[in-house]
């Protein structure tokens, strides 16, 4: 299974770790500094309003993850490059936490905000959807042990459960949700102070400095895991 | 001080959120970095063997 990836870019991806590493902790450092110490609390909502910084860039990955995992799966049935099965089966774990994460702490958002941990509404039943179809697809990565098989289901699973992704955009919109509509990416006039943004895109930053750590080991892992099996079969 | 633990007295909710989103990241970046030296080690290890 030649991977077409050159030695340059296998070289990339080994030599920025360190510096990766090093640049999400300094973001998180003062993206936790401007979310705890310095943005104001919500004159409705107090200071657990404070729980967004976390809660939003997490929803925001576990999407564009899908959207990648999506996206590398329709390629893979394209060109047939394993390089792309391997972006899918790297992002999706990665994904499938950003999604635990969303839920989780929205959950603990909600109770003092609406007087419950949960409600069945339609953003908060999507997300939870979205979190079992990242878990149905690693689940069938790892059961199926025709692995030429396994990249077959798994990636179209994860191009038929794309619908999800619209559904939980504009879930708030289509539907009468508990949840709140959109307040940052109606681009044309976002109804959030900077005093508050600033906070939240140093968050953002932060979590996606991380999730392209963590996706830059996982290729690394995926590449040596494809290295190995090339030995042992010509062996 | 005082006013950053208390939050506003919604401590233990913005607490446990922010405890939870660094355990599950801190988590989900060591588990996958021991894998990586764990495959380095395996693929050191076949390359010795044939040397």
């Amino acid at each position: 299974m030649n991977l077409r990836l050159t030695n340059k870019q296998i070289n990339i991806i080994e030599k920025a770790n360190p510096f990766l590493i090093v640049s999400t902790i300094v973001a998180f450092t003062f993206g936790l500094y401007f979310s705890l110490l310095q943005s104001p609390p919500d004159y409705i909502q107090g200071d657990s309003m404070r729980i967004m910084y976390i809660h939003v860039p997490s929803a925001w990955f576990a999407l564009m993850a899908y959207t990648i995992l999506a996206g590398s799966s329709v390629l893979w049935f394209i060109t047939r490059n394993p390089i792309f099965s391997i972006i899918a089966r790297s992002i999706a774990q990665i994904g499938m936490i950003f999604t635990l994460i969303s839920l989780v702490t929205g959950s603990i958002w909600g109770k003092p905000t609406w007087g419950v941990w949960w409600v069945w509404d339609a953003r908060l039943t999507s997300m939870l959807l979205l979190f079992f179809l990242y878990l149905a697809y690693i689940f069938l990565w790892q059961s199926i042990t025709n692995k030429d098989l396994a990249s077959k289901i798994s990636a179209a699973l994860a191009i038929v459960g794309f619908v999800n992704i619209p559904i939980i955009k504009f879930s708030v919109d289509w539907w009468n949700t508990l949840h709140q509509p959109a307040t940052i990416s109606k681009l044309s006039s976002p109804s959030i102070d900077i005093s508050m943004m600033v906070p939240l895109f140093i968050m953002t930053l932060a979590t996606f400095l991380f999730l392209v750590t963590v996706f830059f080991i996982r290729l690394r892992i995926e590449i040596l895991d494809n290295k190995i099996l090339r030995i042992r079969e010509v062996k | 001080m005082n006013e950053l633990i208390s939050m506003g007295g919604y401590a233990p909710f913005i607490w446990s959120a922010y405890g939870f989103f660094f355990i599950a990241i801190i988590t989900l970046f060591i588990t996958n970095f021991l894998r990586l030296k764990k495959r380095e080690e395996v693929l050191n290890k076949i390359n010795n063997n044939r040397d």
